[in-house]
């Protein structure tokens, strides 16, 4: 009965090995093996890796990503191209882990085609990969990723959100000056970002003459905030801060109005989505929010973005998406500007770019691939987010 | 030489037939001894596709995958003494790799550079010793974890190991004073030994591929001796096994010992290998991958996990490359769900699985197994 | 003291989905003894049916089909319908044919139902959590959840609801195992199997039924937990059915009113832990799993004593 099936076993065995043999050589061959929109491309054309969580629990912001990307390639290829060739992206999921994207940084460095990397957009993916791409040349622009221990990867290594450092600072100075509140408490997601923004927001309160009453932390993913609110509630804040997403934010929000906690909220970044109004309702009316893009601006550049996201994606971008549209054309206009597709040059143009008008706002590099970007903010007014009347200083 | 046990081929059933006795001589025999001829193919392929691919493949992305493959051989090999031969159903194995990957990270961190401010690259030798003392960590983890399951059965035993990998990694992501938390530690200096760096993917590769060898052999040989004849006694029956006077608790503790301090080590290399950890590399999705390879490859022998990672790592790259796969990437999931239910329900034993597993596993055989079980405990007691 | 008061019933509170999640849970375990992984993932399609059932359209495999509509009643309803046919179907394919296997096969399977159905939502609904729609009768014109405060303490009229729900379907499920024939047959198919069917039970319908009923309380207690948290998502299920398994075996496995007991306890232990251990709300998610420990550690039978037996 089974010993027939073992002869069959070994067979089958042996035939896969072999598979795997003639998989692994044929991958030596065609190094585009691993390309979904662009095929084995001559060396000419602009292929960039986009690289983000495109599964698993933060699948929505790869999502994002992505849908940035592909409008940017949409738009290079009507307009003819990048030095004369087509646009495309490869996508890399890297589930926000980092020897995931340790993995998809190694297949972007082999397939010769990629000339630049639109990611990644978790900070310790972007720590683990940045080693990787910093080795081998190949430059690597991060449209999200804040972690201060970026700055130092190297200089293939660039971004174009600010660090946390910088949010935090620019959104205490806000918090005690420009609104005028100064007890004021913290609720944080304990990830890398939640936490190393709100450390960098409560000593900027406290420096600039504010007070943090309370200061509570949860994990990504939780749904029971209740605890932590009664807390803050007791210590009676004027305003909350909330560092973190909006999955978790809007939850907070709307157990905050039902524990009676009727104060301003301010959320960080990674609020500034048309789901949080979705997701919030009610309790959101009115919650400030730190954006690293608002679509509402009445710019030329956004307006002609969020009009191709909307016709494509139907409903509005968000900072995600906007980021890596940024990066995609920045990119592009280095190499546009190198005169030809390649690693190094684009590397070098990087270098020497200047201020780059993005949609996100103005894009200049310091000698860490840093930016100084100014900060936007926008309110939810009858479920949508528009420019706040208050702004902070636009330096 | 009858009894001698590296003639007797008891894995796969074929003692009485005696065709299939092997007199290989005993170096070959200790390392791909307790298998069956079958399963000795399948390795000594493996082993020569593994030397010589690296050099046939010129792509880096492929040996970074292999590399990736051979870790994850040694955490199913690992896991697989723990369930496949003790059969603990043990849900938070990946603990212990976090846990020797921690331990490297904060010894080299936190206490050389931070603490001593010394010039890390002069502490090489270091990394070979913290592979020992990482391991060894973690095996103390693991009797110390283990240690409070002793009289739970089955499903408690599972979520109670489930519980414990959840809490230690809890604890990494927010003992920030230790771990700095979901930061992460960044900084773990590459391997390197007497002047030689271990720069290239290729030499990575390689020292991983020995790391997993000697795991192996090390394995092999343990669970062919009386300790792992004890495992497979308690996987069996543990009320007959106590009756025939085997401590069980003294090697239950010893299993998780055992299989906890492979995943050590290996975090260990881990952490040299990546140069960073943080917690995301160490959920409990891991657990589940880590236990789906065990099983998918056949419980219970040596070859079993090996297979399940390089056909299950193997399989996932190159689903990668579809473009539907790419646009669906739940489809993945779905594929490791209906492996895992299908494997379960016609194929318990695996793709390698020893007749002795299939035996205990499938239902129909297990049924008069459990009416003499029941028979002997009533007599018993 | 009123924060002290606010934060007990905040744990209340949560107890009692965990209690809905741990009654349904441990009828079904002490039958088939299987911590059915899969378990969270009926009480997430729970929620994502009667989410379904409420709006007037739903993206579904990305492309937007228009919906019924109904109100919150019907729509639970029917998602509970739905749900208990899915576990009855999931019992039949995935653990029935493991009934006679050991512990290890069976509990492996679960997890891959679980994986299996966490992404089979994830393709039907996309990744994205999806808003519950805001329930009539529940809700001000303002579009918050109706509420009122009691010395000192804010409750809504939904938490509210939740609580007499729970206690109604504990009342119910107990009466109905204790007091019905089925439920006589259920009891004897937990306590042996071979013994009952030997005298005459049909082991193999009561066990079905057993799932339809566990399953539709499970879609329930998902209904209820998405509208007082106005979402639900694909993975929204893992960490509920695993602190629902725990709630059980705390209250003694195979007892109902000790599940019940058991979710109300840990919901108190986490609010009020959370609150007032130092670094407690950092390590809120830990308490869980230590109070398990404990337990299998000290007193293994649970609170209120288990109706199966420990060692197998």
């Amino acid at each position: 009965m089974i010993q027939g099936r073992r002869k069959h076993l070994i067979i089958a065995v042996a035939i896969l090995a072999l598979a795997l043999a003639l998989v692994a050589a044929g991958g030596c061959g065609s190094s585009g093996s691993s390309s979904s929109s662009g095929s084995t491309a001559p060396a000419a054309d602009f292929v960039v890796g986009v690289a983000g969580p495109m599964t698993g629990q933060y699948a929505t912001y790869g999502q994002s990503h992505k849908e940035g990307a592909q409008i940017a390639v949409d738009e290079l290829n009507a307009n003819g191209g990048v030095n004369g060739a087509k646009a495309s992206f490869v996508i890399g999921d890297d589930l926000g882990d980092p020897q995931q994207a340790v993995l998809v940084a190694q297949k972007f460095i082999d397939d010769k085609s990629i000339v630049v990397v639109d990611g990644h957009q978790f900070s310790g993916a972007t720590i683990a990969a940045g080693a990787k791409y910093q080795s081998a040349g190949m430059p690597m622009v991060s449209p999200s990723a804040t972690n201060p221990d970026i700055s130092t990867l190297g200089d293939y290594i660039w971004r174009i959100c600010m660090t946390d450092a910088v949010q935090g600072a620019g959104l205490a100075k806000y918090s005690v000056e420009q609104l005028g509140k100064k007890n004021i408490a913290i609720i944080y997601d304990n990830s890398d970002y939640g936490r190393g923004l709100a450390d960098a927001f409560a000593s900027g309160v406290e420096s600039d003459g504010g007070k943090v009453v309370e200061k509570q932390q949860y994990a990504t993913g939780d749904t029971d905030f209740s605890s932590q609110l009664t807390k803050i509630k007791s210590a009676n804040p004027d305003l909350l801060f909330m560092s973190g997403y909006y999955p978790e934010g809007s939850k907070i929000a709307q157990q905050a109005r039902q524990l009676g906690l009727d104060v301003q909220l301010l959320g960080s970044d990674g609020y500034a989505s048309d789901q949080l109004p979705k997701l919030g309702g009610a309790a959101v009316e009115g919650m400030l929010v730190s954006t690293f893009f608002d679509y509402t601006k009445n710019d030329p550049a956004v307006k002609k973005f969020v009009a191709a996201y909307k016709a494509k994606y139907k409903g509005n971008p968000d900072w995600f998406a906007a980021n890596s549209y940024d990066v995609t054309m920045l990119a592009a206009k280095a190499a546009e500007n190198a005169g030809k597709n390649d690693r190094t040059a684009i590397n070098d143009a990087l270098g020497s770019i200047g201020t780059y008008q993005g949609i996100s706002g103005p894009i200049t590099f310091d000698k860490n691939g840093d930016v100084q970007k100014p900060l936007s903010i926008v309110v939810v007014k009858n479920g949508k987010l528009i420019t706040a009347p208050v702004q902070p200083p636009q330096q | 030489m009858a009894d001698d046990p590296q003639n007797v081929d008891v894995e796969s059933g074929e003692a009485a037939g005696g065709r299939f006795r092997t007199r290989l001589n005993p170096i070959a025999s200790a390392v791909l001894g307790g298998t069956s001829r079958r399963q000795r193919l399948v390795m000594a392929a493996l082993l020569a596709l593994a030397i010589i691919l690296p050099f046939i493949v010129q792509e880096d992305r492929w040996v970074t995958l292999m590399t990736v493959v051979v870790i994850y051989v040694v955490l199913a090999s690992g896991l697989n003494i723990v369930v496949g031969f003790t059969g603990l159903l043990d849900l938070g194995y990946v603990a212990f790799y976090a846990i020797g990957a921690y331990y490297t990270a904060i010894i080299f961190h936190n206490v050389l550079l931070v603490h001593y401010g010394v010039d890390i690259d002069k502490y090489w030798w270091l990394m070979w010793v913290n592979l020992l003392v990482g391991g060894l960590m973690a095996a103390g983890a693991g009797a110390l974890l283990g240690y409070p399951t002793l009289r739970v059965r089955g499903d408690y035993l599972a979520i109670m190991t489930l519980g414990f990998g959840e809490i230690i990694r809890i604890v990494a992501s927010n003992w920030v004073g230790l771990t700095r938390g979901p930061s992460g530690i960044p900084g773990i200096p590459k391997p390197a030994f007497l002047g030689y760096d271990f720069q290239s993917t290729v030499s990575l590769y390689f020292l991983g591929l020995a790391l997993a060898l000697l795991s192996l052999w090390v394995i092999s040989r343990i669970v062919r001796s009386r300790v792992g004849r004890a495992w497979t006694a308690i996987r069996e029956d543990e009320v007959a096994a106590e009756a025939m006077g085997i401590h069980t608790s003294r090697y239950k503790l010893l299993s998780y010992a055992t299989g906890a301090f492979f995943a050590g080590m290996m975090g260990v290399f881990f952490g040299h290998y990546l140069n960073y950890i943080s917690p995301s590399s160490f959920l409990l999705m891991q657990s589940f991958l880590i236990l789906s390879l065990v099983v998918l490859g056949g419980m219970g022998n040596i070859a079993g996990p090996i297979l399940g990672a390089v056909i299950w790592i193997g399989l996932q790259e190159y689903l990668n490359n579809f473009t539907f796969v790419q646009i669906h990437p739940e489809t993945r999931g779905i594929a490791l769900g209906l492996v895992l239910v299908l494997l379960m329900v016609f194929r318990p034993q695996g793709l390698l699985g020893s007749l002795r597993v299939a035996l205990e596993m499938h239902p129909k055989t297990r049924a008069e197994s459990e009416h003499e079980r029941q028979e002997w405990s009533d007599a018993l007691h | 003291m009123s924060s002290f008061a606010q934060q007990l019933v905040n744990g209340l509170m949560i107890g009692c989905l965990y209690a809905l999640i741990a009654v349904a849970y441990t009828m079904v375990y002490g039958i088939i003894e299987l911590i059915n992984f899969a378990f969270g993932e009926l009480f997430m399609f729970g929620a994502f049916i009667t989410i379904m059932m409420m709006s007037k359209d739903i993206t579904l495999f990305g492309h937007t089909a228009p919906m019924p509509h109904l109100s919150f009643f019907l729509a639970a309803l029917i998602a509970m319908a739905v749900v208990g046919v899915m576990g009855v179907v999931i019992e039949r394919l995935a653990y029935r044919p493991l009934r006679n296997a050991p512990r290890l096969a069976a509990l492996i399977s679960a997890i891959g139902v679980s994986v299996l159905l966490q992404n089979v939502a994830q393709a039907i609904y996309g990744s994205n959590q999806i808003p519950f729609p805001n329930i009539g009768l529940f809700t001000t014109a303002a579009g918050e959840p109706k509420s009122f405060a009691f010395g000192g303490v804010q409750i809504t009229y939904f938490q509210l609801f939740v609580v007499a729900v729970t206690i109604v379907v504990m009342l119910l499920l107990t009466t109905f195992v204790r007091r019905t024939r089925m439920g006589r047959a259920m009891r004897a198919s937990a306590q042996d199997k071979r013994t009952s069917a030997l005298m005459g039970v049909n082991v193999n319908r009561v066990i079905a039924l057993t799932f339809l009923i566990g399953s539709a309380m499970g879609a329930l207690a998902g209904a209820l937990y998405g509208g007082v948290y106005h979402a639900a998502w694909p993975l929204m299920g893992f960490t509920p059915g695993l602190k629902a398994f725990i709630a059980a075996v705390l209250g003694g496995i195979g007892n109902i009113p000790g599940a019940f007991l058991g979710g109300l306890t840990l919901g108190v232990i986490e609010a009020l832990g959370s609150a007032y251990l130092p670094l407690g709300s950092q390590y809120r998610d830990a308490f869980a799993f230590v109070i398990l420990i404990l337990i299998l550690s000290f007193k293994p039978s649970g609170l209120l004593g288990a109706t199966v037996e420990q060692k197998a």
